[in-house]
């Protein structure tokens, strides 16, 4: 029983995830003991919210990643959506707020849709698919709204109130955040589409020959992500209030891979976990607060960030390495002792 | 040459075959993205007499649709048509290719607003010994850059204006922070130089100026700034955004929080997008100015120029009726102030739209 | 088999990969001249090619990185790094042309770095460079903060106003320089052994160690390269706009990319050549100019690059996909009528 416990434990502390919430830990420390006020409930829920739209988009990029895609567009889609739903609701203030929502993920899912098609029957590599819709979709944000932005007057207030409150006293945004992560979480660990996914990203020769379909599994990753960066465009209008054609989403591409990548997921393929992301997010939130609340130049953010990226991807390696020289020798062994 | 070499090579030149298909398709294209877009194009196509190209900072600002509706206002009595084009991003260097392709089209005139002091000089300067009239508005560069230069305020004195507002709201007393545009916004860096140079000179003795941070004009970056700067500093009494994305971001995130009428915000920003914020009483009051305005002054200045051949210098006086107060008088660096700020609060928020 | 290889190769044609760029080169000159008449003046291709050759400079280098099997984002930054380093010589003191030398060097050393995170911790380059993007990034914005160094030497500004050939039009300093190194690249790939090599670890690496390449040599070179061409494009830039500001050259690494794969480098390397790069980037400089003449605004015009970029890619697989399909009715046919 006692080493049952103990195999359990050291189980955990081997796991990716275990090391990036360590260093989450350590980071807390730091942080709060160079400036307590870092601790106070208000700076933190406010680091929660801020990385909330991360969390909602990255849960969609992870699934992206592991079958071995990206998508570089996903700032786009959700602008694109955002400014959709931005639009109907200044038209019609009576809508209601779940058809908004819808229609935003529609919006998104539709960009997804596109993303999905050209790189699955299209045969275009995601990174070049997503780099020409990236500036696509941007494009059909300013002719869809004419250059017009959105003010925070003809936002209803429902929309807005998903940022502040919800029935059980936690943001709905915050909830959206975990929703996607448990969702994800829930995909690819117990079900046999998930099993699929990673198969596909890990092997896609051999997941061909299996008779899995891999267009269709590509083409639901792509549209997955859009619906998620659509639920994102909604939260980020609660959030901002403003939706302005130009800034709206841009740059969320990088934030989002850098989230998932130093949450443990490989840019290969074939591994990584919407909890690594989570973490990842939790991460890059605590390290941008924390520079600012400690005082650090803003300056600083951009080398921080970079460092970061750098070490998890390193860790992350060295970690798969002695993995598989672990296995190798497991191999070995056995060979040796038959 | 071995043959694995020049397989490789050939392996490497990639796929020798032509692609019928490509012809038609990518032209096409072409022709649909360009057709389509020039739609969208703001170019009147009526031959008047003359031509401006007016490049703000970017797209999509409120503001600058301001300023374009002054220079349609007063350009249709003065038989000109303005263009406006931008770029996608406010980049320093991003309004290059506009200011070429204005000086190919040869215009009779360029207003930019422009993203950078220096940067643009070169190009700027070519578009003048080319013979046009090149005014900057609203932001000014190098003086050698251009011709003349519409203010909306003084910014000589806008600096003050932004501590004494930031007075008014708090009342005379507590630390208040900067939350500014990007770090090398000239027009925010000339104010925030005035701001300190006015609080060192002992104005307002009861604030304390506790930092200054940049939002870039980025909505999730003024948010994370203004956020950071409540958790930073405890004693924070107002926060001063000279620059429309980050007064409403800082709005946004005051209204949604605690600290909601505790910490004042307030700072320059545009009426449609602050209404809100007025009426639910996180800001008490912010100021602009009218942009139109700067679009009337500088159509008629335009046409001062290039018809009547007027020398823009220092001390010129010129008469345009029905533009403001009617009398403008150059100042130092040729330079045209538009008027003095306005001052937006509950009691008058309702009376503007832009 | 080889000797078809061969054969195909004596034929005259345009290799298949430049088609799309030509074709989009002729369709965007026609345009733009149709929109504007002052489109195809002399004078304004001139001036209006400074800003391209910068782009084009760093896809040139980009290309053998591609090829190579890497990728590297953060040429960009690199390139803000190096204008930085010179930017703050030169107001130190330091007289010009040593300040020029320093931000080459610069550049070299941190290609140099990305190529040794990359090979000594043996980890993907997308992800390493995506990490230097926001590293040398930061340094930049480190070192000048939120001042501007301006106030450059007459002499050192408007690189790209010289004419190396006088007269109408002339030839810019800018283009002349890209004509010269376009013709360096394309010896170095196609005609040397280094360029071999290069292709050879992008489309089979295992085998090239096998047969004796140093692979990692290889993509070392590749990055190094990267970064130094990186440094000379900051010395341009910061002559072409006489100030350095910490956002120089902002998203210019996209633009690259573009060029590069735009030109029919296969984004997963072992193919590609210097001329589809070097067509690509004047297609990119044809069609951005003539919509800016037609006035049109900046997201469109990005769009419209991104939706260029994606047909260049699609239509050519589309097309094998049916010329296979049609190769599998042949073959079919034939084994039918055999038996």
């Amino acid at each position: 029983m006692a080493t049952e416990l103990k195999s359990k434990v050291t189980y955990i502390f081997k796991k990716r995830e275990f090391g990036i919430f360590l260093f989450i830990l350590i980071l807390l420390a730091v942080f709060g003991s160079l400036e307590p006020r870092f601790f106070r409930s208000d700076n933190l829920s406010a680091i929660l919210s801020s990385v909330g739209i991360l969390m909602v988009v990255g849960a969609g990029q992870t699934l992206v990643i592991v079958t071995r895609n990206i998508d570089l567009s996903v700032g786009s889609s959700l602008g694109m959506a955002a400014m959709v739903m931005g639009m109907v609701a200044r038209s019609r203030p009576d809508f209601s707020i779940v058809g908004l929502i819808l229609i935003a993920m529609v919006v998104g899912g539709i960009c997804g849709l596109i993303n999905g098609l050209l790189v699955s029957y299209g045969k275009i590599p995601s990174i070049i698919a997503t780099l020409g819709t990236l500036a696509i979709f941007r494009g059909a944000v300013f002719v869809v709204s004419d250059n017009v932005q959105i003010d925070p007057n003809d936002v209803p207030k429902g929309i807005i109130a998903l940022s502040t409150t919800s029935p059980i006293g936690i943001p709905w945004l915050l909830i959206f955040a975990f929703l996607s992560i448990v969702l994800v979480w829930y995909i690819s660990s117990q079900t046999l589409l998930g099993k699929r996914i990673y198969a596909v990203g890990s092997n896609p020769e051999g997941a061909i020959s299996r008779g899995l379909s891999f267009n269709k599994i590509t083409i639901m990753v792509f549209v997955f992500v859009g619906v998620l960066a659509g639920l994102g465009g909604v939260l980020y209008t609660a959030r901002y209030a403003t939706i302005n054609p130009a800034d709206v989403g841009r740059g969320l591409e990088f934030d989002v891979i850098s989230a998932v990548v130093i949450g443990g997921t490989n840019i290969f393929g074939g591994s990584g976990t919407a909890l690594g992301t989570a973490l990842g997010c939790i991460l890059i939130g605590i390290l941008s607060n924390g520079l600012t609340v400690v005082g650090v130049s803003p300056f600083w953010k951009a080398c921080a960030t970079g460092f970061l990226i750098l070490a998890a991807v390193a860790i992350d390696n060295l970690v798969r390495k002695r993995q598989e020289e672990n296995f190798l020798l497991a191999i070995r062994n056995q060979r040796t002792v038959k | 040459m071995n043959y694995i070499s020049i397989a490789l090579r050939n392996e490497a030149k990639g796929m020798n075959k032509k692609h019928k298909a490509l012809v038609p398709v990518l032209s096409m294209s072409l022709i649909l993205t360009g057709v389509s877009a020039s739609f969208m194009a703001t170019s009147a196509t009526a031959a008047t007499k003359y031509k401006v190209t007016y490049i703000p900072k970017n797209l999509g600002n409120p503001y600058f649709d301001a300023i374009v509706g002054g220079f349609n206002k007063a350009g249709k009595g003065l038989n000109m048509t303005v263009k406006v084009v931008a770029p996608a991003q406010a980049g320093a260097t991003d309004q290059i290719p506009f200011i070429e392709a204005a000086i190919q089209q040869k215009v009779d005139a360029i207003a930019i607003s422009p993203n950078d002091a220096n940067a643009l000089c070169p190009t700027l300067k070519r578009a003048m010994k080319a013979g046009i009239v090149v005014l900057t508005v609203n932001g000014d560069t190098n003086a050698a850059c251009r011709h003349a230069s519409i203010t909306p305020v003084d910014f000589s004195v806008l600096g003050k204006y932004l501590v004494d507002q930031t007075a008014s709201v708090l009342g005379g007393k507590g630390d208040w922070a900067f939350l500014s545009a990007t770090s090398t916004a000239p027009d925010q860096n000339a104010w925030l130089a005035g701001a300190k140079a006015y609080i060192d000179g002992g104005g307002q003795p009861g604030l304390k100026l506790v930092d200054t941070v940049y939002g870039d004009d980025a909505p999730e970056k003024s948010a994370t700034e203004a956020q950071a700067l409540l958790a930073k500093y405890p004693n924070l009494k107002a926060i001063n955004a000279p620059t429309t994305v980050g007064i409403a971001a800082a709005a946004q995130v005051l209204s949604t929080s605690p600290l909601k009428g505790k910490v004042q915000v307030t700072g320059l920003g545009t009426p449609n997008q602050m209404r809100q914020y007025i009426k639910d009483g996180t800001v008490k009051s912010f100021s602009l100015w009218d942009p139109g305005l700067q679009g009337e002054i500088a159509a008629n200045l335009i046409v001062s120029i290039k018809a009547k051949k007027v020398k823009p210098k220092a001390g010129l006086k010129l008469t345009y009726k029905g533009v403001g107060p009617g009398t403008w008088t150059l100042g130092k660096d040729a330079q045209i102030i538009a008027g003095p700020p306005q001052e937006f609060n509950a009691a008058n928020i309702d009376k503007f739209n832009f | 088999m080889m000797s078809s290889m061969v054969n195909s190769k004596s034929r005259f044609s345009i290799p298949g990969y430049l088609v799309g760029p030509f074709l989009i080169l002729i369709v965007a000159m026609i345009y733009g001249s149709l929109g504007s008449e002052y489109f195809l003046q002399p004078s304004s291709i001139v001036f209006n090619t400074g800003r391209y050759i910068e782009i084009g400079l760093l896809a040139l280098a980009l290309t053998f990185v591609i090829i190579n099997g890497d990728i590297d984002l953060s040429v960009a930054s690199t390139l803000a790094a190096s204008a930085g380093v010179l930017a703050k010589l030169f107001e130190s003191g330091v007289p010009i042309v040593w300040c020029c030398v320093a931000s080459v060097f610069t550049g070299f050393i941190l290609g140099l770095l990305n190529g040794l995170i990359v090979i000594k911790f043996g980890l993907p380059s997308l992800v390493v460079t995506l990490a230097t993007l926001a590293l040398y990034r930061g340094l930049t914005q480190v070192m000048l903060g939120d001042g501007v160094v301006a106030d450059y030497p007459e002499s050192f500004v408007g690189f790209d106003q010289r004419l190396v050939i006088g007269g109408s039009p002339g030839l810019p300093a800018p283009l002349a320089l890209f004509i010269v190194a376009s013709i360096i690249f394309y010896y170095i790939l196609h005609r040397s052994n280094y360029g071999l090599k290069n292709i050879m670890s992008g489309s089979n690496p295992s085998s090239s160690n096998f047969s004796g390449i140093s692979v990692n040599n290889v993509r070392l070179i590749a990055f190094a390269l990267s970064g130094t061409v990186a440094g000379v494009c900051a010395v341009m830039i910061t002559s072409r706009l006489g100030s350095t500001i910490s956002n120089v050259g902002l998203g210019l690494e996209l633009l690259a990319i573009t060029a590069v794969v735009l030109g029919g480098t296969d984004i997963f390397g072992g193919r590609g050549a210097i001329s589809g790069t070097v067509v690509a980037l004047f297609a990119i400089m044809a069609v951005r100019e003539a919509l800016v003449i037609q006035d049109i605004n900046g997201q469109v015009q990005d769009a419209a690059i991104g939706l260029l970029l994606i047909l260049t890619v699609l239509v050519p697989r589309i097309r094998s996909y049916y010329v296979e399909q049609r190769n599998r009715k042949k073959r079919f046919n034939e084994s039918q009528t055999r038996t």
